[in-house]
């Protein structure tokens, strides 16, 4: 905890910069606002900018929990079905040459203005690197565990269920963390191709009008999100893993 | 209880060399003996206990286990290797408790058969433990403990305490000797250390390098239960003696 300390320190740092640097450079406030500034907005919007977290962060964390079941699924069938892992898995990889969110915009045309499309960006964002990280948590299990088990009898089942998946759930906890953020930012840019709430809309409105320190609340708000979700990530993996944990610790 | 290997031949293949690893290797191991195979490291020891085990196919020969050749390996023997492997993310009592979940046999028996043996296997108060908690002595009990748990007459226990220091590794001896004495199994045990194969056995086979054959045996009569003293006992050092005299045999002269 004590690189929590410095991290905070080297926060309190920037920050006391930046407001000198606005006000001894004389930046116009449509620019760079001071932090300051945004702090006032964050508090006067606070309403605003809750209401329409919440919209965000229904869609990340639905998003992130259908990538979490679906990445889970497919890496333990792919797991399961060796053939199926090689007809698959090259594709997995290469469908990340395509950006997601070069495809958001035929999404909300499929899927309308609702809250389903940005689950469904999320969703897209997250799955990638939560089920790589199953797949290859699984690949790197003891080979001779899974030997001994079929020596005691076990079925590829209950190798796969008993030894393999457990063994992949350190990697899947990291990829985990890493998705929730990104969760958030899939949320956000659904939200920016049309919605008529989330932080993504408030976000591009305030933009428009030039209200930057507002933009700076908003995003404030999207930032503090995403280290909650990162947070809550870290804190399941200690409830889930504690063997882990307690090791390291 | 009976196994006998009948002339056991495997190849595999080194790139695109094929290696003869176990060439007419034959063995009888009868009800409640205490059997070593002894050699050099890469002889093709750990090799014959994965064919016993069903999990490689012999090139040539035979496996039979109480006269037949069509055993599941699960109902018959369980099989120790030399890694613990126990699972990080189980309990030691979960962990030992690993074959009986696997078969789904009655767990509740289970644990209680279990939490019996923790105090003889010296495991008492680690029930809830994680493997990452326990010293390396420690874990080759848990693994012995959940091999003697599978129940089976037969043990295979491959270099199990291979990665011990010495010193832990003589305190581990004595105290299997105890544990044999006491669960009346047969065990067919493989090690590379003379001290260990002589203060262990009833009969030691001296594995040759590469092609693995069994050339030599030894039988140890040295009375049990076996003390620290019978290691310099005059049986004990003539018995060593000879053996160290077959393995030499047995290297070919650029290694020595």
């Amino acid at each position: 905890m004590s690189g929590c300390k410095g991290a905070l320190g080297g926060l309190a740092v920037f920050i006391a910069v930046w407001e000198l640097a606005v006000l001894l450079a004389g930046i116009p406030k449509y620019l760079l606002p001071p932090p300051s500034d945004v702090l006032v907005y964050i508090v006067r919007d606070y309403q605003l900018i809750i209401l329409h977290s919440a919209y965000t962060l229904a869609a990340a964390v639905s998003g992130l929990l259908l990538a979490v079941a679906a990445g889970l699924l497919l890496a333990l069938a792919m797991d399961y079905w060796p053939s199926l892992e090689s007809g698959l898995y090259p594709l997995l990889v290469v469908s990340q040459a395509v950006p997601i969110i070069t495809l958001a915009p035929l999404i909300i045309m499929w899927l309308g203005y609702g809250l389903l499309p940005k689950v469904m960006v999320a969703g897209l964002i997250c799955f990638f690197p939560l089920t790589v990280s199953v797949i290859g948590g699984m690949r790197a299990s003891d080979r001779e565990l899974s030997d001994l088990m079929r020596v005691m009898g076990a079925s590829r089942w209950q190798v796969l269920w008993l030894a393999r998946l457990p063994a992949a759930m350190p990697a899947f906890f990291s990829g985990l963390k890493i998705s929730a953020a990104y969760s958030v930012m899939g949320a956000v840019i659904g939200e920016w191709l049309g919605s008529s709430s989330g932080l993504g809309v408030i976000l591009l409105r305030f933009t428009h009008s030039y209200q930057t320190a507002r933009v700076l609340a908003a995003v404030t708000a999207i930032v503090v999100m995403s280290l909650l979700l990162f947070g809550l990530s870290e804190l399941v993996s200690r409830r889930v893993m504690p063997w882990h944990h307690r090791r390291q610790g | 209880m009976n196994i006998v290997l009948d002339n056991i031949g495997k190849s595999y293949k080194a790139g695109k060399r094929e290696v003869l690893a176990l060439s007419g290797v034959s063995l009888n191991v009868g009800s409640g003996e205490f059997v070593s195979i002894i050699g050099p490291s890469g002889c093709g020891k750990s090799t014959l206990f994965k064919i016993i085990c069903g999990l490689a196919n012999p090139d040539r020969g035979s496996v039979r286990i109480n006269g037949s050749r069509d055993y599941r390996p699960g109902d018959v023997l369980s099989y120790m290797p030399q890694k613990d492997l126990l699972m990080p993310w189980r309990t030691v009592l979960d962990n030992v408790l690993l074959p009986v979940k696997i078969r789904g046999e009655d767990l509740k028996k289970g644990r209680e058969d279990a939490l019996g043996l923790f105090p003889l296997f010296g495991l008492e108060g680690f029930e809830s433990s994680y493997p990452g908690e326990l010293s390396g002595g420690m874990s080759q009990r848990a693994a012995l403990l959940r091999t003697v748990l599978a129940g089976r007459e037969l043990m295979l226990l491959d270099e199990p305490f291979g990665s011990l220091d010495a010193i832990t590794r003589f305190n581990m001896q004595q105290w299997l000797q105890e544990i044999w004495l006491k669960l009346n199994r047969t065990v067919i045990f493989i090690t590379h250390d003379v001290d260990e194969a002589i203060f262990l056995s009833d009969r030691i086979y001296v594995m040759s390098p590469r092609p693995g054959s069994l050339r030599d045996c030894l039988e140890v009569t040295i009375p049990r239960p076996r003390t620290s003293s019978a290691v310099i006992g005059n049986n004990f050092v003539k018995l060593k003696e000879k053996l160290i005299g077959l393995l030499a045999d047995q290297l070919p002269p650029s290694d020595s």
